[in-house]
């Protein structure tokens, strides 16, 4: 064995604290070291040339880089020894910068020690690397998108304009999601569905897509290239091959305008059989098995009045759902949001006072689709006098945290939309900080002002309260005086969806502190998840606005068609693998494994390395060590934990 | 569940004897007052039935030891508590089946190691005086037991709260077919009983761990305590719930060789051989603590005669009360070693 | 605070961290990336996941004569294996609970969450975990040769 120690002086970033040819003086007392060096910056070519140099002609078997953080350089060096013909993974690095002479700039003599320290525990560990092999698998030529708002929209659209085979699940009868339930869009005043329903269209319509509403994802099993997704088709007791999507059905439900509709934020009314909206995709009645007459008591009259007035004979009460497997390569989980329920602040007033209702009740009133046809009413009169509250549900130290970022937008909107529609009505904003940053924001907004909408400042902490007076509603606003509004529309945040708890089960994905799905870079891979594989579009991942949404959107699928496109996918060598002998089949690593990795076959633990993803849950579980992690076995770690501690050898 | 009443012990070796007839199971393993003594056999021939001591109050070893990796042949075992809590910890652990496995526990008042005396008849209040005047001990472990009755097994035969005879209850009924058992009650006062023996126990129980608590307070007590410990292993090899078929002791790792030894030395200047002592008990103590059915086998079997029990007595209490779990009282129950709650300690910042 | 002299005035705690390769590494490669000072005490070995620490680990520790031992995961919730910071602290709870019987002082043996965010947090618990071991002095009870 012959281990090349490497020490980086990274300009003065480190031989500023840390002494590095003392260091590099000290490795060459390691056991099992052939050779040590320091160099100004061995990331640099001429760095890199000298390892691969001494690999050559000193026959190195395993080399240990003292320099910055493995998270930075570790995929650098690796590929540096493989080119020079050693295995990339006899290669270990010690961090004496981040780690050490960043940390210690003030302690030279404790920070050379320290890093001498730091490079005896990765000679010792690197001592103890065996070489690996890495395994390629192929790749599936087939995404899941997984919700059908505009983001799962955008996603599948373009992964299959790229190509391939997209499956786009959403859990409603209709995709369109929230965009759809929009009457405007801010800043430019587009109409929402004017927009998007022919991006519905497209998506009805194009070959690749396989569009699969009404059904949810009950399972992934697999791994990036090889998904099992299992999917629910809930029974919409209506045969959508059949279904000519006429509406006579739902003119003869004995619940006609009788049966609250969400889409219209249960505002109006509709049947038990439906569709959510005029241009729902695809435009096939479903019965609410909630509410239908017949499937709740088996009874609706002498016969459902549905069955009749179904010239298609589409109508199947007797529907089941149905369980599907499909096969991806890569997951887009673009499950959008929710918005805050009011009612859990008392103060507000809503639910309990009429004239409170909130921002998306406001779209939906507003919308020439609507329940009022777009006609701004409140107790069968027109608003004289409208108050908007903003940051509902969000900004809250006790609550969500952070801002939601579309509620100002959306806020000036509705101002907008109120002045536009009722010209003599007044119209004033509570607000904390306008956050008009976006591309033609702070224009729209000035101009909402200058339409004379009032916009009056108040602190996150002020006290707020909505009181009821007679068919009026008064704002008293600390530090304001009170105003008798006719309206007080809740700008209330986006949420993560109320469900999440079990859509996170299923795809196993970890959340932030603000509950949306967490990504794993902030700035550089927005749309990557831990799990490879699986990336995020759209809300799921924090609020946006629609040109963000789609920006998102679009880059997750460019994102999970990269995998299908190169056909194959690197494994990670450093997967679990079981000394069968020392196995005594108690299963306790099967029952740690999250991955569902390790099987017992026979007696003995088995694991599967395309699903491994090398967490080592299961070698801390087993007793015996019979269960290890390859590049960070028991021994390897005593060894690091013994040459840390003990100045011999 | 069925309830019947068994008059005597022997009504009890009826019940064995016509599952061993029937062919219900192929052996049973029951304790057997031979000519060497008193022993745990096993028995295929119906007519040794006669010949057992099923309710002998004696204990020298945990014998779910010898059920582990069990076959795919049916028998009958007749064990105490402790001996069935182990056989269900196994079960969980997947090495015993307890399907091939018909487990018969009774009520524990107590038992006594061979060694001390060769008791045949099961222990009872009178009895207990007999022995202390014949100054022969009651085993420690059971002194301080808290789980004398039957955990989850196949037939439980319950002595306390009853005059005379037992209880016997199943909800195998099959297992009693072709015997005509009079149906009994469990006697209303037993609840009682059995907790007014608990807290006894327990009482007692508090006294130990308190004393040891004190005892290891101070300075290098644990080196002192296993001061003579010779690591025969023997502990690890008689308690049933160290099942690995490799011990990491046994392992490169674990298994100093004269080198490790030399590094380990040097470290410190000198190192005492047998090396890794309280290493080894430790990591036993990790393994084991969430598992321990606190049968005392371990010090039984120790010839350097280490109070074992004193510290199995003092972890396990922690560790299963930390996670709610009493090991072995069931079959089926997740392990608290490799399950979690999200809310659970969340001291940790 | 230069000690450029190079002798070793006072003794110094050795503590040995296990983090995890996602969160507490990242948040202390932060706290140097930030040049937020702490003491030279600690030597990090990095993990994949806090699961990956078996209890084993840390007795190790102590007995190769550890002054304190510091496993530090991502926060309950954010595990990059969904779960392994949850099974890592009930097995060192068990741990922890085990070093009280041996005579170590259990607050040799810390278990923090620290995410890739906090690197301040990461050095004021390197901080006040080595001023609480200098104060417990050195770790005796393991790694004495008697043992």
């Amino acid at each position: 064995m012959k281990i090349g120690v490497y020490v980086c002086e990274c300009g003065t970033n480190i031989s500023g604290t840390v002494d590095v040819a003392d260091v590099a003086e000290y490795a060459k007392s390691l056991p099992n070291v052939a050779v040590s060096k320091y160099y100004k910056y061995m990331c640099s070519d001429p760095g890199q040339l000298l390892i691969k140099d001494d690999i050559k002609e000193l026959g190195l078997t395993h080399v240990v880089v003292a320099s910055c953080s493995p998270r930075m350089h570790e995929p650098t060096f690796r590929t540096v020894v493989e080119e020079a013909g050693m295995n990339a993974y006899c290669f270990e690095m010690a961090n004496i910068r981040e780690h050490c002479s960043w940390a210690h700039m003030h302690e030279k003599f404790k920070a050379t020690e320290k890093a001498k320290d730091l490079v005896k525990m990765s000679v010792a560990k690197a001592a103890l690397l065996e070489p690996l092999e890495k395994k390629q698998v192929p790749v599936t030529p087939a995404a899941l998108v997984i919700g059908g708002g505009i983001a799962g929209i955008q996603t599948a659209l373009e992964i299959a304009e790229s190509g391939f085979k997209t499956y786009l699940v959403e859990s409603t009868p209709s995709i369109g999601g929230r965009m759809a339930q929009l009457d405007k869009t801010f800043p430019t005043m587009d109409c929402s569905a004017c927009i998007l329903t022919p991006k519905m269209v497209d998506v009805a319509r194009h070959p690749n897509i396989e569009l699969l509403t009404y059904s949810e994802v009950t399972g992934i099993d697999g791994y990036i290239g090889n998904f099992t997704v299992t999917v629910k088709k809930k029974a919409r007791y209506v045969d959508i091959e059949k279904c000519v999507g006429c509406g006579l059905c739902a003119e003869a439900c004995r619940l006609k305008d009788r049966v609250d509709d969400e889409f219209n934020e249960n505002l109006g009314k509709r049947s038990a059989i439906y569709v959510p909206f005029p241009q729902a995709v695809p435009l096939k009645y479903t019965i609410d098995p909630e509410k239908c007459i017949f499937l709740k008591t088996g009874k609706c009259g002498d016969s459902p009045p549905c069955v009749g007035a179904c010239a298609a004979d589409a109508i199947n009460h007797q529907q089941e759902d149905e369980i599907i497997e499909l096969d991806v390569g890569t997951i887009v989980v673009a499950t959008g949001f929710d918005l805050y329920d009011p009612s859990q602040k008392p103060e507000y007033g809503y639910g309990k006072i009429k004239n409170v209702i909130t921002g998306m009740e406001f779209e939906r009133l507003v919308s020439a689709s609507g329940p009022t046809e777009g006609h701004i009413e409140i107790n069968g009169k027109e608003p004289e006098k409208v108050v908007f509250i903003q940051c509902v549900g969000s900004r809250d130290k006790e609550g969500n945290e952070y801002c939601s970022r579309v509620c100002c937008m959306y806020t000036a909107k509705h101002a907008h939309l109120v002045r536009d529609k009722i010209p003599g009505a007044e119209v004033i904003v509570y607000n904390t900080d306008v956050r008009a940053y976006g591309k033609g924001f702070e224009e729209f907004y000035v101009r909402v002002m200058d339409e004379g909408v009032k916009y009056l400042r108040r602190e996150l902490d002020d006290q707020i309260e909505v009181v009821e007076n007679g068919d009026k509603a008064i704002v008293k606003a600390e530090g304001h005086p009170d105003i008798e509004a006719d309206l007080v529309v809740l700008a209330t945040a986006i949420e993560q969806k109320k469900d999440i708890a079990d859509i996170s089960k299923v795809l196993k994905i970890s959340r932030g502190a603000d509950n949306f799905f967490l990504e794993i870079h902030p700035k550089l891979r927005p749309m990557d998840t831990a799990t490879s594989g699986i990336f995020l579009g759209g809300c799921c991942q924090g609020p946006k606005d629609i040109p963000d949404t789609v920006a998102q959107a679009s880059g997750a699928a460019a994102k999970a068609t990269i995998p299908l496109a190169q056909g194959k996918i690197d494994l990670d060598p450093q997967t679990s693998f079981v000394i069968e002998n020392n196995c005594a089949g108690c299963g306790l690593c099967v029952e740690a494994c999250p991955y569902s990795a390790i099987e017992l076959m026979d007696g003995k633990a088995e694991v599967n390395e395309a699903l491994c993803r090398g967490c080592g849950l299961c070698s801390a579980t087993c007793r015996s060590g019979a269960i290890q992690l390859k590049g960070l076995t028991d021994h390897q770690l005593i060894s690091m934990i013994k040459s840390s501690l003990s100045e011999v050898f | 569940m069925g309830t019947y009443i068994l008059e005597n012990e022997e009504a009890l070796k009826k019940v064995l004897e016509n599952m061993l007839r029937k062919g219900m199971v192929e052996g049973v393993m029951v304790q057997t007052a031979g000519e060497s003594g008193v022993f745990t056999s096993i028995i295929t021939d119906p007519d040794f039935i006669s010949k057992t001591a099923p309710l002998a109050p004696l204990f020298s070893n945990n014998n779910a030891v010898f059920l582990q990796n069990n076959g795919t042949r049916n028998i009958a075992v007749v064990v105490k508590p402790c001996e069935a809590r182990a056989i269900n910890e196994l079960k969980k652990l997947n090495q015993i089946n307890t399907d091939k496995l018909v487990v018969i526990c009774a009520d524990c008042q107590g038992t006594i190691n061979p060694r001390d005396g060769l008791i045949t008849e099961p222990l009872t209040e009178a009895k207990k005086k007999e022995l202390e005047k014949d100054s022969i001990p009651i085993r420690k472990a059971c002194t301080v037991c808290e789980h004398f009755t039957p955990p989850e097994v196949d037939i439980s035969i319950m002595a306390i709260g009853t005059t005379g005879g037992y209880i016997l209850a199943t909800d195998r009924e099959e297992l009693l077919d072709g015997l005509e058992l009079k149906a009994g009650e469990i006697p209303s006062g037993r609840n009682a009983e059995v907790e007014k023996i608990r807290k006894e126990n327990l009482e007692k129980k508090e006294k130990m761990v308190e004393e040891l608590d004190k005892k290891l307070g101070s300075p290098d007590t644990l080196v002192e305590f296993f001061k003579d410990c010779i690591r025969c292993d023997n502990c690890r090899d008689m308690c049933p719930i160290c099942y690995c078929k490799q011990c990491y002791f046994e392992t490169p790792l674990g298994d100093l060789r004269t080198d490790e030894m030399l590094h380990q030395a040097a470290t410190k200047g000198i190192l005492r051989i047998p090396p890794d002592i309280l290493f080894y008990q430790l990591t036993r103590n990790i393994h084991v603590a969430a598992g321990c059915v606190e049968c005392g086998a371990c010090e039984e079997v120790c010839p350097r005669d280490i109070p074992l029990l004193d510290v199995w007595k003092s972890i396990t209490g922690n560790v299963q009360g930390l996670f709610e779990y009493v090991s072995g009282m069931k079959r089926d129950e997740p392990l608290p070693l490799v399950g979690f709650k999200e809310s659970e300690l969340e001291e940790v910042k | 605070m230069e000690d450029e002299g190079g002798a070793k005035e006072s003794w110094e705690p050795k503590i040995i961290g296990f983090f995890c390769n996602w969160c507490s590494y990242a948040g202390a490669d932060l706290a140097g990336t930030s040049r937020i000072q702490y003491p030279t005490t600690i030597r990090i070995i990095k993990v994949m996941c806090s699961g990956r620490v078996n209890p084993q680990f840390v007795l190790k520790a102590f007995q190769e004569g550890a002054d304190g031992v510091l496993v530090s995961g991502c926060h309950p919730g954010d595990c990059h294996y969904i779960e392994g910071n949850y099974h890592a602290r009930r097995k060192l709870t068990l741990m922890e609970d085990l070093l009280e019987f041996t005579g170590v002082d259990p607050s040799r043996f810390q278990m923090s969450w620290v995410s890739a965010s906090e690197g301040q947090k990461f050095a004021e618990v390197v901080t006040e975990f080595t001023e609480r071991i200098k104060k417990l002095g050195p770790q005796t009870k393991l790694s004495g040769g008697e043992g």
